[in-house]
């Protein structure tokens, strides 16, 4: 398994490192100078690598696992399953992709009142009331905090764009601030 | 409950914003106008913005917040870009750009994706003039003298085709010179050190930033280079006293109305340097009532003393200068365009 | 020199200075602490305030601002993985397994410690260095940084641990990384897939927090609990890594310098220094399996440049105007807003005043540190905090930091491509740290390779400085293979039979 992706791993960078030294190779002589004296290296020792874990891949039996290299996460806890390992993995790279996609739509201010909200009732099961209370304060954090005091601007997001709109909460809120103002 | 109170909010805007005594004061009251600075933080275009910021509102009809927002990327073109196309053209967001990006789009580069003739230009900062100087050890006292040597000037430059590399290569054609642009340079201060540590013969840019942040490098005892040869028509400074203004002395030696008019080109985007922009599209009152207030606020005495206290002299320029300026740039005929093309991939 | 030292330490005592200090400190370590806002975005944030302040009280405030930035850079590394800024991503190595371990609080102690220690050597060094500080800087030209740059590529491999391969091949990737961009000869795309968000090439803070992150917000879903596995005990403490700096003073003192070298260097990134030092670290003890575990060492040797660095890297945005990082490119803008001229006379008449410069930072640190002690043993325990209640805020954060630095929603997807990627490298076995170095030293290596080349031709190659830089990099490069094989050797002649 191990080895297996290794091999993926392997053909991908031989892939993008030959794609990266091919487009180089249309360039002008100084442009491509330098992305092709590192780009062809770097190529020859993706192909070792590639070789290697063939190598490796192709030996029966004698499943070695490498020492692991210099990385936080290596010193993992006790183990778990690997499906759910692999369930969770899945989950959250979706959540990942679901916040920046929900951040570029709504805006920080109002993407941090929504998505906190979505992940933590929905996915993590916590109650609406802690959910709610804990976007609030992540919107307040944006609102007050970044947008008010420290004058750090947060535009609104792609839907009240395209909607011709201001940041949705702009509407409530300002109308509020303009009193303090 | 929520959706209702957002409609009835949104309903109630757009019934507020038509015309009723001053509309330009109607619409900007209680908003805010974000101006999208196409640098990070600390440099010459983000503090001249946030230099005026503070003083904005007081001359806007409405008096409306400002803030300052930083978009760096691609030399201020992702700025420019993304206000000209992806942002609201109501007058509540506007760039703070680089004007060479206009000599950009004259030049056909690609990713530039926006028109100059369509901006709504506000205001500009300064009216500059580039300039060349080289150090004191470099073998050439005046620029007649760079020309008859024939001597090579290593000049520290950023990127091709911006400040700092047109002049020497101009020159170069134009006058006879010599000059060797090395670009690559990551930033002014960079370009300086090298000249200061003399691994280059000199470099080129605004005389402004000459006269004003490395003044040591041209007076007192520490000084080690000499201005020698400002664009445009000159300027009166006592660093200047003998220094040939490119334009007039093209005049004097009879140069063709052509390379004359490469020379303003090349000297265009300094004459306008640091503008702010409204996108296409926003009414006309509001881009009148912009261009007023910036005129003010450049003038306002807070303004003025702490630029004052900077060492840099404000000469601000009204949108419709600006306009002017970008559109004769744009209106370049195309052979000198193409020229001036040939001379900049040459380097 | 010794009167400018002492006059600059006095600046700093004015009641007006030390309050705004003092404000600075506390505005700098509310915004510090979140990632992604950082030291510069906290310095530029409030470069609108000291528009009306005179000099030495504009730079108390900023400075101590800027001081306090770089520690709680430090802390939000340790605590959730997350870099505060680009040059506090050596301290997650060591930093951040050793919270896991349930030892966060003697990692900030550590941290902590060794900043104070560091900006502390960093003062004095360049009191003693400044006499030779102008011929120094002025010695060092495209030739020289090349010959750095080079130098750091070689820290590649000291970085791999034990898979050289993988290591020197992500090393190399980062280098490739760094290639996309406009080209700084030609001014031509490269792998832009015309996209005008990548010509000043791949954003290093959000890919710095992609790499390093996001494998820790999926590894705390994936485990389910909180980011400490095991309960902090008295041994977790503070004053543990306290004592932990001077245990290992040596290591500490000798990143300091290391710190301070390449503060004074202008141009070459402060990024380059930690990493540096993390390598002298490691390189520099005998037992290195604890290294990326959660060895302290890892932890002091990167805390103790960073803040070494901050004080000397004022040394050459003041005197020459060349900023080495984008925080001393905000404090020069600084400068200009007070109306003073970064030149040598900064060196020469205004010494005490460069040297106020100094000792704001050292003294920012001692008050931030004594500050940070009372309270850090709490802070610590929101790594016990249950994960899925961290996630939706580290979520906010790793974004926020990618936009703030570039106010473009593009710098989500570097986040997530590089997130992707940093899953992908720690699940396999392949380390991180080389790949950011490679993309922080590209395009140092390119610009300084061609200008080099334009103005001396290959004779740049000659210089002394250049050929000292390329023997100390072959040291790099064979030093450990060296020490292997005497090591095997001894073992041999004592146990012939192995």
């Amino acid at each position: 398994m191990r080895n297996r992706t290794d091999i993926v791993i392997g053909v991908l960078l031989v892939t993008l490192l030959s794609w990266a030294v091919w487009e180089a190779q249309q360039w002008p002589a100084r442009t491509r100078f330098f992305p092709l004296a590192i780009g062809y290296p770097v190529l020859a020792m993706s192909v070792m690598h590639l070789a290697y874990s063939l190598w490796l891949g192709l030996r029966p039996l004698t499943f070695e696992r490498g020492p692991a290299a210099p990385d936080p996460v290596a010193d993992a806890g006790p183990p778990l399953a690997p499906a759910l390992v692999r369930r969770r993995t899945l989950e959250i790279s979706f959540w990942a992709v679901a916040f920046a996609v929900g951040l570029y739509l709504l805006g920080f201010k109002v993407g941090g009142l929504v998505m906190p909200t979505i992940f933590l009732r929905f996915q993590a099961h916590e109650t609406w009331l802690t959910s709610l209370l804990y976007s609030l304060g992540v919107y307040v954090f944006f609102k007050i905090g970044l947008e008010e005091a420290l004058s750090f601007p947060l535009p609104a997001g792609q839907i009240a764009y395209g909607l011709g709109l201001y940041s949705f909460d702009s509407y409530l809120m300002d109308p509020v601030l303009n009193l303090f103002r | 409950m929520f959706r209702r109170i957002l409609f009835l909010m949104a309903g109630l805007m757009l019934l507020t914003s038509p015309a009723w005594g001053d509309a330009v004061a109607d619409f900007y009251k209680g908003k805010q106008i974000r101006i999208v600075v196409g640098y990070g933080p600390g440099g010459t275009t983000d503090l001249t913005t946030r230099l005026i910021a503070p003083v904005l509102h007081k001359y806007i009809p409405g008096s409306p917040r400002i803030v300052v927002q930083n978009k760096s990327g691609g030399g201020s073109a992702l700025a420019a870009n993304t206000v000209f196309n992806n942002e609201r053209r109501d007058g509540t967001v506007m760039a703070a750009i680089s004007s060479s990006l206009v000599m950009k789009q004259a030049r056909g580069v690609a990713g530039i994706k926006f028109d100059g003739r369509k901006f709504n230009w506000v205001a500009s900062a300064f009216r500059a003039n580039s300039a060349c100087a080289v150090r004191l050890d470099a073998g050439v006292d005046t620029f007649a003298d760079a020309v008859k040597t024939k001597k090579q000037l290593i000049v520290s430059s950023f990127d091709k085709g911006g400040l700092s590399h047109l002049e020497p290569i101009f020159f170069n054609a134009i006058f006879g010179s010599n000059f060797k642009a090395v670009t690559g340079f990551p930033s002014g201060g960079a370009q300086r050190l090298a000249v200061k540590n003399g691994e280059v013969n000199g470099f080129c840019t605004t005389f402004q930033t000459m006269a004003s942040t490395e003044i040591a490098m041209f007076e007192g005892e520490g000084k080690c280079c000499r201005v020698l040869i400002i664009a445009g028509e000159g300027e009166d400074h006592p660093l200047l006293k003998g220094v040939p203004a490119a334009e007039v002395l093209a005049k004097e030696q009879g140069k063709s109305k052509d390379e004359i008019a490469m020379l303003k080109a090349m000297n265009a985007a300094n004459q306008i340097s640091i503008v702010h922009t409204l996108p296409p599209g926003v009414p006309k009152d509001r881009v009148e009532a912009l261009r007023d207030a910036f005129a003010k606020a450049y003038n306002d005495p807070q303004v003025q003393a702490l630029a004052k206290k900077q060492n840099r002299n404000l000469q601000p320029r009204r949108g419709d200068g600006v306009a002017k300026i970008v559109e004769d740039l744009l209106n370049t005929p195309k052979p000198l365009m193409d020229r001036i093309k040939a001379l900049i991939e040459k380097g | 020199m010794l009167e400018a030292f002492i006059t600059g330490l006095l600046q700093v005592f004015d009641q007006t200075t030390f309050l705004l200090m003092v404000i600075g400190i506390f505005l700098g370590f509310i915004v510090g602490i979140l990632p992604g806002i950082g030291s510069p975005g906290a310095v530029a944030l409030m470069l609108p305030f000291i528009f009306e302040m005179d000099p030495v009280q504009a730079f108390a405030f900023l400075l101590g601002m800027y001081a306090v930035t770089g520690t709680t850079g430090d802390i939000t590394s340790i605590l959730f993985g997350v870099p505060g800024e680009v040059v506090s991503t050596a301290t997650i190595i060591d930093g951040h397994p050793m919270a896991k371990k349930g030892e966060a609080g003697r990692a900030l102690g550590a941290a902590l410690m060794s900043s104070l220690v560091g900006a502390i050597v960093g003062a004095f060094s360049l009191a003693l260095a400044i006499p030779i500080v102008t011929p120094l800087v002025l010695s060092f030209k495209s030739p020289e940084f090349f010959s750095l740059a080079i130098l750091g590529i070689c820290f590649l491999a000291a970085l791999s641990g034990d898979n050289k391969l993988k290591g020197v091949l992500a090393g190399g990737l980062g280098l490739v990384l760094s290639t996309v961009g406009l080209d700084y000869q030609e001014n031509i795309e490269r792998y832009t897939f015309g996209l005008v968000n990548l010509w000043e090439g791949v954003g290093l803070i959000a890919a710095a927090v992609g790499l390093f992150a996001v494998p820790e917000i999926v590894e705390l879903w994936v485990k389910g609990s909180a980011i400490a596995e095991t309960k902090v005990g008295k041994l977790g403490g503070v004053w543990q890594g306290v004592k932990d700096t001077f245990v290992h003073i040596g290591i500490t003192v000798r990143c300091s310098m290391i710190g301070t070298f390449f503060g004074l260097v202008p141009g070459v990134s402060a990024a380059l220094s930690q990493w540096v030092s993390y390598a002298h670290a490691v390189q520099s003890t005998r037992d290195k399996s604890g290294f990326g575990k959660g060895d302290v060492r890892g932890v002091l040797g990167p805390g103790a440049a960073n803040n070494s660095g901050i004080g000397a890297a004022m040394i050459p945005t003041v005197a020459f105007g060349v900023p080495g990082s984008a925080t001393t490119a905000i404090l020069l803008g600084a400068f200009i807003i007070q109306g003073l001229q970064p030149g040598p006379k900064m060196l020469t008449e205004h010494l005490a005043l460069t040297f106020s410069f100094v000792w704001l930072i050292v003294i920012s640190n001692i008050i931030t540190v004594a500050l940070c002690l009372l309270f850090l043993n709490h802070l610590a325990k929101i790594t016990q905090v249950r994960g899925s209640l961290l996630i939706p805020s580290l979520f906010m954060l790793i974004f926020l930091a990618g936009f703030a630095n570039t106010g473009s929603y593009f710098a989500m997807t570097t986040t997530l491509v590089f997130g992707v990627m940093g899953v992908i490298m720690v699940n396999h076995g392949w380390p991180r740290p080389p790949l950011v170095l490679g993309l922080v030293l590209g395009s140092l290596v390119e610009r300084n390779l061609f200008i080099s080349y334009e103005i001396y031709g290959l004779w740049f190659l000659t210089r002394p400085i250049v050929m000292v830089t390329f023997g100390v990099a072959l040291v790099v490069i064979f030093l450990p293979g060296l020490q292997d094989w005497m090591a095997k050797r001894a073992k041999l002649q004592e146990d012939p039979g192995a």
